[in-house]
């Protein structure tokens, strides 16, 4: 197919709801990029330690939840707000 | 042999995954973000989360009157469970707070704990979501075509059921609204159409919608929407906000009864030598203020994203393969109440255990120059 036939074709179908959907699959998609790479980084950090250290595991525990949970945070308000693109606008 | 039977087992809930995902319709996804309203009491708009609030409340409360009502020193029964649970916890935010602050921490912390972890769990009994309020056709169109002048609203049968086998017709009418008519399919298949002014008011386009549907051959007392009268308490968002208002009051709190008024150098800063640094260290002390309040929104939606999230998802799977799957997720789902719980607590203790300390950034300076 020719190229400006399948931009023709697109920009056919790109309707305001299509776009809406496009955006709330953006932001989650970018949101969850960089967020288990973190979540990744922390817990591998946390499990050498606990090789390291093995009395020290409710510490390292704690602690590392903490930080999942911080890391965590970036993909959930991404999540909330492409729930709020989805259903609620 | 009981390897055969291990394959067996698996093919068998495969079928049973497959049967689900090919012949059973769950009803679509309805994701609504504002607790619903189940009715006023003067002023007051009871939503059902409020319910469900006052509801998990009064049960907490009765636990812990009947496991105390007849304490002994060698504890057994329910004071024997409540005392272990209380103790491990204890024993957390000594580790994080040390022994002293945990004693001052655990009213206020272990009471969150509690709380969330009791309402995100009781989100997963089968009666949320599934007992409520029915609203028929008419109150349902009203209030949609109060929102917005162009939609699609699913009216569901009242006595019917929201799963459907393949083949058979659900009890559902899908209207379509425009600013001048609305569309929907009769019970025979065909498409009708109501007409009405653009500038009628939503109730008397709900009228005419519904008077269609009459024709239509519908009976639309039968038809509308269930209210839930219970619903997880977290997916509130005033709930997470006014437990994060809470816990900030908590945070500033301990610190200024630590510091004294002290506490406040951490924010107003204008030691240093130089008009730089003084520049510099008023930005930090705004910096630290601002990054003070924002754990509020912090707190706020990451226990209510998550809770969110997690009811988003149940009904998804439960919408895309209607057996067995969505077992697994109640079991995640019952993990994440207590994690959330866990990371709401711990958060307050770990930020009013640094409020208390006095290494502020002025501190560090002020230390630095004696040197």
């Amino acid at each position: 197919m020719e190229l400006s036939v399948i931009f023709t074709t697109l920009a056919v179908t790109f309707t305001d709801e299509g776009l809406r959907f496009i955006a709330a699959g953006l932001v989650m998609g970018l949101g969850a990029l960089a967020t288990p790479l973190g979540i990744g980084r922390l817990v591998a950090s946390a499990m050498e330690a606990l090789g390291r250290n093995p009395e020290a595991l409710p510490a390292i525990q704690t602690n590392m939840i903490l930080g999942v949970a911080f890391c965590e945070a970036i993909a959930i308000y991404s999540l909330i707000v492409a729930i709020m693109i989805g259903f609620v606008f | 042999m009981s390897k055969l039977k291990l394959t067996a087992a698996i093919l068998g809930l495969f079928v049973i995954i497959g049967a689900g995902i090919f012949l059973l319709r769950a009803a679509q996804p309805n994701i609504v973000l504002a607790p619903e309203e189940i009715f006023t009491l003067g002023p007051l708009t009871v939503v059902n989360t409020l319910i469900t609030a006052v509801f998990i409340t009064i049960f907490l409360s009765l636990i812990s009157y009947l496991a105390t009502r007849n304490m002994k020193l060698v504890p057994s029964g329910l004071q024997n469970v409540v005392e272990a649970a209380v103790e491990a916890y204890y024993n957390i935010v000594k580790g994080v707070a040390g022994d002293a602050k945990a004693r001052i921490f655990i009213p206020l912390a272990g009471t969150i704990f509690i709380f969330i972890a009791f309402s995100n769990g009781a989100g997963l009994l089968p009666i949320f979501g599934a007992v409520g309020k029915f609203v028929d056709a008419e109150h349902v169109l009203e209030h949609e075509l109060d929102i917005e002048e162009e939609g699609d609203v699913e009216l569901v049968k009242a006595s019917g059921s929201s799963f459907n086998f393949i083949g058979i017709d659900p009890d559902t009418i899908e209207v379509e609204f425009f600013p001048e008519s609305a569309t929907f399919d009769g019970p025979d298949g065909e498409e009708h159409e109501v007409t009405y002014a653009e500038s009628d008011d939503p109730h008397d386009k709900a009228h005419i919608i519904t008077e269609g549907l009459a024709e239509a051959g519908y009976d639309p007392e039968q038809y509308g929407h269930l209210l839930p009268l219970f619903r997880s308490v977290n997916t509130d968002l005033t709930v997470p906000l006014s437990m994060a208002i809470v816990a900030f009051i908590f945070i500033e709190y301990m610190g200024f009864r630590a510091l004294g008024i002290g506490y406040m150098r951490k924010f107003i800063n204008f030691s240093g030598k130089g008009i730089v640094e003084k520049l510099i260290n008023a930005f930090v002390g705004l910096l630290e203020a601002f990054g003070e309040i924002i754990r509020i929104v912090s707190l706020t939606f990451r226990l209510f994203g998550n809770t969110l999230a997690g009811e988003v998802l149940l009904i998804m799977v439960v919408f895309l393969a209607p057996l067995l799957v969505v077992q697994v997720f109640y079991g995640l789902e019952l993990m994440f109440a207590l994690i959330q719980a866990f990371i709401f607590s711990i958060l307050t203790v770990v930020f009013a255990s640094i409020a208390m300390e006095s290494h502020g950034p002025g501190d560090e300076h002020g230390d630095s120059e004696h040197h």
